[in-house]
């Protein structure tokens, strides 16, 4: 075995002198030659005889060449080195084929290495796939989930669906004691928070059940980020202590770094205790999360709402036999990827049409070079190639393009992923980031292959089926449209016309929803206008001396150089959080009917730095404030809803009913507190005060707004110095103008919007490519017929109309194909436009117009070319 | 010239190396001998020899040599290799249970 491996191998790496084979038949047929002198034929006769014995030499010769070893792989070597020759002498051919196929390969890629990332890959949980986020639903208020109470956690962790049902909620907390304050996110989890997830510690261990009673909680898990950036990746961390919200807590463990549940900015996780005995129905501040325990979701689903009717038999008073009050259950991957889903599957149906439009331009320029090729391929044919040899030879030269494309389609990918905003619309980096990692390198193959032999293989079975008696005999002669070839070209335009169309579609839908989405007046004027969030500990801050603290602040930014207007607010708009709490209506029974408002806690000049203009009545003013708030200010839709038809001004609410009754002094107009694309929700202003005045609402976390007279970043500096004279400990975060936050809010449609429209854009290019391509390349085939009918007195216009003429019919047809495709195909968009219907028949019909004349535009110059041929010479050539 | 009969795919290959087991032969003495042996039943022409010839060298079963022939021409002399030996044997041997198994299907139907 080994010696004949190493004969093998000696063979193949020193070839065998071809003159030795010639010698050794020639003494062949010599002996041949005396054998027959011997028998005593004259010596011509007896070569002769030898002669027609012998046979072909060059077949032997063939023959023997063939046995040696690794015979095929050179041959195959000899096809790649000739196909790129090939390439090498046609380089205008190979770019353009190369351009095309990256462009298509590096977008599919892009795109699916982010559907990868958000869809497909597992989330980084080892329990991911049985992690369920469980909510409350409010129907009569349209509310889909609702947090749930501290009583209500108690009675659904009770579930036998699940393992583990946790609660958990979200917030900030200061750091000091080791260099600059630094404000974490923080997550306050009950005892089975990380069961839930089922991950391990990084270093140390989680909270155990004894840190979950009250007293014991000051002990604090870190994430990875935080371990690295604050604490120098220090590995003796665990056992030591760190200062949060002034209290001292105990480092237990450090979480592992893809580790970013439940937000992705999530810095520390400490333990949340709750009474089993807590009453507590009214604040509504737990999520919930659990991991199904052998129950489909459905199962789970049916034990929850048994559940749910439980709760509301125990507490009758607060439910007040509310209809309506509903339990969902959402799996986690759903939750988090939500609305992009369908973004990015529309998304990758788009990729995948331009990948299609791209090959099937590609595989038009092949089929053009193959026919360009015939002549060749006879020859090779007549000389004795087989056809797998010539299929062989093809096949190569296109899967080497494919490969080539391939390749400089990823590098494509690879700098797109660097350029994108998904950041805006996806929070990608709590699904472990998006990356070319195995799955999308291997998809990329795949596609390569895939691709390159499909629309490869058919020129190259075209290719070598040409009959070369014909092929040689005739010399390519053709006439308009009379040719199978053509109409399978013909076939192929229409395809990228209809494609092209769909995409159009697609893309003029989203911008239209952008447009209009960009032309909705906000309500307030968010030009010049900087923001930034700052939350006072409670340990240090009495709601005393936390008003007292935001007037001084306030007073002192307003001094600042260059500014205009200074306010704060809890919630800022369009930030997605809202207080809504019910209220009650002087003069109105209890209950009859329910009045929910966004409860806005603002100081008098947030209008004013808003931009928010007066109805009627009048603004809020200092003097409202003392001796105590009695004072607040409604928008327009509260005012229509709550009193229609009547002077809202003068009239009375209140938000419990313990708390004192609060007069309506003024009326603003609405601004779109939630959202460009969602209806203004109900809203009520009140004072920051030193009185909560029934409200829920955190009084010392609010938003510093500052209006100026221009560059709103410029100021930023000032007024970190300005806090810092207050109090140093203090740190300020969220620093955005108001124009950034405006335009992160329409990001869900600005993103979709851009890349479809690039897309679209590409693939018209693309679509215009291959009609000029194919059209140019019928007009050079029919040459021979135009000039003969110009001859026979053709007008230059009827030839132009011949040619403008095949691309309207095309138009017409790929576009009818086009309509129909879209037609059944942006139904699925649906959730993502704004105020645009999906059959908008204005874009539909621009989109045909814009298809149609990119069309006639591409044909017009192989038409003028037609138009241009010279009669004489045209006949003459051949 | 009686007509050739048609040879068992694999079995040039063990007429080759049994040919040559005797002493080292050139392509046309190898043909010749069969043809004699066979009493000209068995014709092999040089468009099959020569290619098995090339095959067996790339086996390592046969090796070649240039020397000086018979009539003081140069030509190509095939001698067996040990690994040739062990093929040839192995070949008989095989050729034994073929040639026993085909007469046992032969003599009972």
């Amino acid at each position: 075995m080994v010696r004949e491996f190493l004969t093998r191998l000696r063979f193949f790496l020193s070839r065998k002198r071809p003159v030795d084979l010639d010698d050794e038949l020639q003494f062949h047929l010599e002996q041949s030659t005396q054998t027959n002198i011997a028998a005593g034929m004259s010596p011509e006769e007896a070569r002769r005889q030898a002669g027609i014995a012998f046979g072909g030499v060059e077949r032997t010769r063939e023959q023997c060449y063939e046995q040696r070893p690794g015979r095929l792989l050179e041959a195959v070597g000899q096809d790649v080195r000739y196909a790129l020759r090939w390439l090498g002498r046609n380089p205008i051919f190979t770019t353009a084929v190369i351009t095309t196929l990256a462009l298509g390969i590096g977008a599919t890629t892009a795109v699916f290495s982010v559907v990868d990332s958000l869809l497909l890959r597992p989330l980084p949980y080892p329990n991911s796939e049985q992690i369920v986020r469980i909510w409350n639903t409010f129907s009569p208020r349209g509310m889909n989930e609702i947090p749930l109470s501290e009583p209500e956690f108690l009675e659904y962790q009770q579930s036998q669906s699940f393992a583990h049902v946790a609660g958990f909620s979200l917030g900030t907390v200061t750091l000091t004691g080791t260099g600059d304050p630094l404000r974490l996110v923080a997550s306050w989890g009950t005892s089975e928070f990380f069961s839930v997830l089922g991950t391990e510690p990084f270093l140390g261990r989680v909270f155990s059940t004894q840190e979950q009673q009250a007293g014991h909680t000051q002990v604090v898990v870190l994430s990875y980020k935080l371990w690295q950036n604050r604490f120098g990746s220090n590995p003796d961390i665990v056992g030591s202590s760190v200062l949060l919200n002034g209290d001292s807590s105990v480092v237990v463990g450090v979480m592992p770094r893809d580790f970013k549940f439940p937000s992705e900015d999530v810095d520390v996780w400490q333990p949340l205790a709750i009474s089993p005995a807590s009453s507590n129905l009214g604040n509504h501040y737990l999520n919930l999360v659990g991991d199904l325990k052998q129950a489909t979701l459905d199962q789970a689903r049916a034990e929850m709402k048994t559940i749910l009717v439980r709760i509301e038999e125990k507490y009758p008073t607060y439910y007040n036999g509310a209809a309506g009050i509903g339990v969902v259950l959402i799996p986690l991957r759903e939750q988090m990827t939500g609305s992009v889903r369908t973004t990015l599957l529309v998304l990758m149906a788009a990729v995948c049409f331009m990948l299609l439009i791209a090959c099937t331009n590609v595989s038009n320029l092949l089929l053009a070079k193959a026919e360009d090729r015939k002549k060749e391929i006879a020859t090779r044919t007549a000389l004795g190639a087989s056809r797998w040899r010539i299929i062989r030879q093809v096949l190569i030269e296109n899967l080497l393009l494919f490969l080539a494309s391939g390749t400089v389609g990823l590098l494509l990918a690879f700098f797109c992923l660097k350029i994108l905003p998904f950041g805006d619309s996806v929070n990608v980096a709590q699904f472990g980031g998006v990356a070319l990692n195995l799955r999308v390198l291997a998809f990329a193959a795949i596609l390569c292959l895939f691709t390159g032999l499909l629309f490869g293989l058919v020129p190259a079975l075209k290719a070598s089926h040409s009959d070369f008696n014909d092929t040689l005999k005739t010399s390519g002669r053709n006439s308009v449209g009379s040719r199978r070839g053509t109409r399978h070209r013909s076939l192929l335009v229409i395809s990228e016309i209809a494609f092209s169309l769909v995409l159009l579609a697609g893309a003029g839908l989203m911008i239209g929803s952008l447009v209009r989405l960009l032309g909705v007046t906000l309500g307030f004027d968010p030009k010049n206008v900087v923001t930034m969030r700052l939350s006072l500990p409670q340990a240090r801050y009495s709601l005393g001396r936390t008003a007292t603290f935001y007037q001084q602040l306030q007073e002192q930014v307003r001094s600042l150089p260059g500014v205009e207007a200074v306010a704060i607010v809890n919630q800022l708009p369009l930030s997605n959080t809202s207080a809504n709490s019910s209220l009650e209506v002087e003069g109105r029974p209890a209950g009859t009917d329910i009045n929910v408002a966004d409860s806005q806690i603002i100081s008098p000049d947030y209008f004013r730095a808003m931009g928010i203009p007066l109805v009627r009545g009048r603004f809020l003013s200092e003097a409202d404030t003392r001796p105590a708030p009695m004072s607040v200010m409604v928008n327009q839709t509260l005012a229509r809803k709550v009193w229609p038809g009547e002077n809202p001004i003068g009239k009375r609410i209140r938000f419990r009913s313990d708390a004192p009754w609060l007069s309506v002094i003024g009326v603003v107009t609405d601004i779109k507190n939630h959202g460009s694309n969602v209806a203004t929700k109900p809203e009520v202003y009140f004072l920051h005060t030193d009185q909560p005045s029934g409200l829920w609402a955190d009084f010392r976390s609010m938003t510093l707004i500052v209006r100026t007279a221009g560059g709103p970043q410029q100021t930023v500096g000032a007024i970190r110095g300005e806090l810092k004279n207050l109090d140093p400990d203090l740190p300020i975060y969220k620093v955005q103008t108001l124009d950034q936050i405006v335009s992160a809010s329409v990001s869900q449609t600005r993103f979709p919007a851009l890349l479809l429209s690039v897309f679209a854009g590409l693939a018209l290019l693309l679509a215009a490519v291959g009609v000029y391509g194919v059209l140019a390349y019928t007009v050079e085939q029919s040459k021979h017929e135009i000039g003969v009918r110009m001859a026979l007195g053709a007008p230059r216009a009827q030839i132009l109309r011949l040619f403008l003429g095949q691309g309207v019919k095309w138009a017409m047809l790929g576009g009818g194909a086009g309509l129909l495709a879209a037609f059944i195909l942006v139904r699925f968009m649906r959730s993502m436009l704004f105020e645009v219907g999906a059959y908008d028949p204005g874009i539909f019909a621009s989109g045909v117009a814009m298809l149609t004349i990119v069309v006639l535009m591409a044909c017009y110059l192989p038409a003028l070319r037609a138009t241009k041929i010279d009669p004489m010479a045209a006949v003459r050539s051949e | 010239m009686p007509p050739s009969t048609d040879l068992l795919q694999g079995t040039l290959d063990l007429l080759i190396l049994k040919t040559l087991a005797l002493e080292p032969m050139h392509g046309w003495g190898i043909a010749n001998r069969i043809q004699q042996v066979s009493k000209a039943a068995l014709q092999i022409g040089q468009g099959s020899l020569y290619p098995a010839l090339h095959r067996l060298e790339y086996k390592g079963w046969i090796k070649a040599e240039w020397a000086s022939s018979e009539n003081n021409r140069r030509a190509k002399f095939y001698s067996l290799t040990c690994a040739g030996k062990k093929q040839l044997e192995a070949e008989l041997s095989n050729w034994d249970r073929l040639n026993t198994a085909i007469r046992l299907v032969l003599e009972q139907i």
